[in-house]
């Protein structure tokens, strides 16, 4: 009886460290494919101070720190942002669609590492209050 | 009797050879041209490694797929297509002055100004006599027509992708004329290179098959792949228009 449960938290162990190796070996690699494809307009710390963000540009890239502001978008649309470009979130089209070079695990995971940059969770009346200011919705 | 077919079987004979020799001949001459172009082929390879052209650049294509964390490694563009991209005077002006085209050092993030070595006129003239042989076999002349003055509507719907749908100019530099301002105003970003002087610079159709197969022409860039099926972002005729829109920019 013993053995087997000794068996069993040996095997526990493994699988907890093997899976928290994985999950640091994917955070890296998004963090690599957000320094090389979303680092040029949103900064390396994601903060929107990017090489190519300056006065003349109609929309400065989004603070992605921002918890505040972040907060509005749920997961799904940022992968929607992400993937099919900023119009089909009525957004700018200054940000491109990036479903033809990246993924959907890269996407996915992005969308992951955006939420550990703002640090923050989607708050559906924050959304609600957006779209009644736009005047998509009526209040 | 037999002075005949002794005669017509030393025809036959001599045409035999006749025809072997001109087979030979024919071989041997392309064996002398192939072996002459090994020659030149070696020879700008010679002059391309004693200028240290090959310890940043490679010149075999098409370039693989790497994954990011090696794409350090990489130290400059490959040019196996130098010959469809760039024009020769441009090449052999900027061989002799070298100025960087984007506000970033390649391959990097930093900002700065990579110091290309300089030649002098003779050689750089040589040498961009040799880069201009660099030229991939699927990339046709003349797909994007070249109009003595560009249509309005190409015009106007580039102009429409270029500045509104897909702005190309959050990353490339250019010098546009927009709404508000009357002149030219200069725009852009750094992290790609400059259509400054693009129409000087570039050819049109390079412009066009980079836009329609990314992948096979820059596989390790930042640009994001545009006119795949899965989004219709771009069109065959939009990407006609882009390029003929992105060269008039001089």
């Amino acid at each position: 009886m013993k053995f087997q449960i000794s068996l069993i938290l040996i095997l526990l162990f493994t699988f907890t460290f093997v899976s928290a190796g994985l999950a640091k070996d994917r955070f890296k690699e998004t963090r690599e494919i957000f320094n090389w494809h979303c680092s040029q307009c949103h900064g390396p710390l994601g903060n929107g101070k990017g090489i190519n963000n300056n006065k003349r540009l109609p929309v400065s890239p989004r603070d992605l720190t921002d918890g505040s502001d972040m907060s509005q978008f749920s997961n799904e649309d940022m992968v929607r942002t992400i993937t099919k470009g900023g119009p089909s979130n009525d957004l700018s089209p200054i940000m491109p669609s990036w479903g033809n070079t990246l993924s959907k695990e890269d996407i996915n995971n992005l969308v992951l590492f955006i939420r550990h940059l703002c640090n923050c969770k989607f708050d559906p009346k924050l959304k609600q209050k957006r779209l009644e200011q736009e005047g998509k919705v009526k209040p | 009797m037999k002075i005949k077919t002794t005669f017509f079987s030393l025809i036959i004979i001599i045409c035999l050879v006749l025809v072997s020799e001109t087979r030979t001949n024919s071989e041997g001459e392309t064996i002398k041209q192939r072996n002459n172009e090994i020659i030149e082929m070696k020879h700008h390879e010679n002059q391309l490694l004693s200028l240290g052209c090959t310890n940043c650049h490679t010149f075999q294509g098409p370039s693989k797929k790497v994954p990011l964390r090696e794409r350090k490694k990489i130290k400059g563009p490959n040019l196996w297509i130098a010959g469809n991209k760039y024009q020769k005077k441009y090449l052999e002006t900027w061989l002799q002055k070298p100025t960087p085209v984007r506000g970033v050092i390649w391959g990097t993030m930093i900002k700065g100004i990579f110091k290309h070595p300089s030649l002098s006129a003779q050689k750089a003239k040589a040498i961009s006599s040799i880069l201009v042989d660099f030229k991939d076999p699927k990339i046709k002349n003349g797909t994007v027509p070249k109009w003595g003055k560009i249509p309005r509507r190409i015009l106007r719907r580039a102009r429409i992708l270029f500045q509104k749908k897909t702005p190309c100019y959050s990353c490339h530099k250019v010098y546009i004329r927009k709404t508000v301002y009357r002149t030219p105003i200069k725009v852009g970003g750094e992290s790609a290179p400059s259509f400054v002087n693009a129409g000087e610079r570039l050819n049109p159709d390079f412009i066009y098959y980079f836009l329609k197969n990314p992948k096979r022409y820059n596989p390790n860039g930042r640009m994001p792949v545009f006119g795949d099926k899965a989004f219709h972002v771009l069109s065959e005729t939009d990407m006609v228009a882009l390029s003929t829109y992105i060269m008039s920019f001089k």
